[in-house]
């Protein structure tokens, strides 16, 4: 459906993400929206397809998406929420291209915004409420310090790369006019290793910070994108996702996800191998899970992406880079509007507009996303966008 | 679950799933049981409205072994909200031999090691003590 380069992203949104803005998500997401429309030329009412994730800090609201076009004034004739967590924005720019192939829109606006870090109304029932809490989970950290510790007793724990890792991403953010203020500073090795321990292995810095923020992409036909004589786009060439690979449980290796079947695929329907991929925007909810990806979707073999992060030059300047903007360990992680992190950055690279962190010759962009912590597995959502440029 | 008369006094959240009360009804009873597919001879967990195994298989709630090894651990370091137990506390992930995969803090001095033996404590109905408890097998008090 990607392959034949019909669909194409044309613009990037973003606002700067802030800890405790004091401002909602539509707020932000009218902001996002409006800076997105702005570096286009495209306008309000060419938007005729919608799609948005369904922020925590309006938890309970059973209408979010109808408000949001509500408040911006849109007139969508394609209207749809996405309740994938982390992996919600590259999946909602497949869905988005699926519904201009079905012909349902033209122009779809890809907004993700919340403000978790002013309100967080989120609620998990299920064995979340039930079952899990009751027996001491903690959320997402726990499920990861328990992935962490299969790591550390199978490969020994990676610690000199997860610094390097956390200091490159402060690197780049502090490159990166949109990451938070708390964390676009340098951050030394030295000052990982003494961060206070949250879930064993895991210490503070392996972990995102929560806070507030809004980010936005464009898709369109590229047939469209060419009527309007844009010179650059980025055109999603391939995408796979796989939620809940163990249905049954029956798996006893907690580092197999979904990213060792969907990575591979998504290369395929590219054309591409691992090593052709220019930069990597890696779903970064915790370090460990930039090394788990590497490894699950192909960069290196396993139990091998330690020595790969220590061995490659992994910054803007170097042959694989990641996380240009910081991820969300270095940005913030701006709730569900979290996945947007990396896709926006993506297509802000492919267009050549990263300013100091600009990547040299930016011809493609795998994103990944990685969406909801299940009951005794690793995560649910495993997904894997790739985006090649192109001048339509 | 705020029914003291169905937990046995466990100290649970409000639950509101039939087959997540009845799992807690009958751990409070001092029984762990899993419901279980006859035709699939097969457990899970956690509860579930249907049988995984085939969607239209029976379910029943069958007494299962307290015993199973230990596939990953952590140490909570941070302040939970609504858990009865202060960081630190150890937390595992444990296959069952009945099958299933399980989720309950571990009691133990030392972290036992990944793929060693742990069983289930009975729940005990006191204030503060969390119901899914694993010790290493052979501890004392397991």
């Amino acid at each position: 459906m990607l392959a034949d380069r019909a669909i194409a992203v044309v613009a990037h949104g973003e606002v700067p993400n802030a800890k405790g803005s004091g401002r909602s998500a539509l707020e932000l997401g009218a902001a996002a929206m409006r800076d997105a429309l702005r570096r286009s030329g495209i306008r309000l009412d060419e938007i005729d397809g919608v799609l948005a994730t369904t922020p925590l800090s309006e938890a309970g609201d059973p209408f979010w998406t109808n408000l949001l076009v509500e408040t911006l004034g849109l007139s969508p004739t394609w209207l749809q929420a996405i309740d994938l967590g982390g992996a919600s924005a590259i999946a909602g720019v497949a869905r988005a291209a699926a519904a201009i192939h079905a012909g349902a829109c033209e122009t779809v606006l890809c907004l993700f915004a919340d403000a978790p870090s002013t309100r967080y109304l989120g609620r998990q029932g299920g064995h979340r409420a039930e079952i899990a809490d009751p027996a001491g989970w903690g959320g997402p950290v726990t499920g990861f310090g328990l992935l962490a510790s299969v790591y550390a007793d199978r490969y020994g724990w990676p610690e000199a790369a997860l610094a390097r890792l956390a200091v490159q991403q402060r690197e780049n953010a502090a490159r990166n006019p949109n990451a938070c203020a708390e964390l676009a500073r340098p951050l030394t090795e030295e000052a990982y290793r003494r961060s206070r321990p949250i879930a064993d292995p895991l210490r503070l810095l392996d972990c995102v910070m929560r806070c507030d923020g809004a980010n936005a992409v464009i898709v369109t036909s590229t047939a469209a994108a060419r009527r309007r004589g844009l010179a650059r786009v980025a055109h999603p060439v391939a995408y796979r996702e796989l939620t809940n690979p163990d249905p049954r449980g029956e798996s006893d290796d907690l580092l197999a996800s979904g990213f060792s079947v969907v990575g591979p695929r998504a290369l395929a329907d590219a054309g591409l191998a691992a090593s052709d991929i220019r930069m990597l925007q890696a779903y970064d909810d915790f370090t460990i899970a930039v090394l788990l990806q590497l490894e699950e979707i192909g960069f290196c073999a396993r139990g091998e992406a330690g020595a790969f992060v220590l061995a490659n030059d992994l910054s803007p300047a170097g042959r694989l880079p990641v996380n240009t903007g910081g991820g969300q360990l270095s940005a913030g992680q701006c709730g569900l509007a979290g996945g947007g992190i990396g896709l926006v950055e993506a297509v802000r690279q492919i267009l050549g507009e990263a300013g100091p962190r600009q990547v040299v010759a930016p011809r493609n962009a795998m994103v990944t996303g990685l969406g909801v912590v299940p009951y005794a597995g690793n995560w649910g959502t495993s997904a894997v966008l790739i985006l090649e440029g192109g001048s339509p | 679950m705020s029914d003291g008369a169905s937990t046995g006094g466990l100290d649970l959240p409000e639950a509101g799933f039939d087959a997540a009360k009845a799992f807690w009804a009958h751990l409070a009873a001092g029984e762990l049981r899993l419901q279980c597919d006859p035709g699939a001879d097969r457990c899970q967990f956690y509860p579930r409205p249907l049988s995984l195994f085939a969607p239209d298989g029976a379910l029943e709630w069958r007494a299962v072994p307290r015993t199973g090894t230990l596939l990953a651990l952590t140490t909570v370091r941070t302040p939970t909200p609504g858990f009865p137990l202060p960081p630190p506390y150890r937390v595992g992930l444990v296959r069952l031999d009945a099958g299933p995969r399980l989720f309950g803090v571990v009691e133990a001095e030392a972290a036992p090691a990944l793929g060693s033996r742990v069983e289930l404590v009975p729940p005990e109905a006191a204030e503060g003590v969390p119901p899914l408890r694993f010790r290493p097998v052979g501890a004392a008090g397991a």
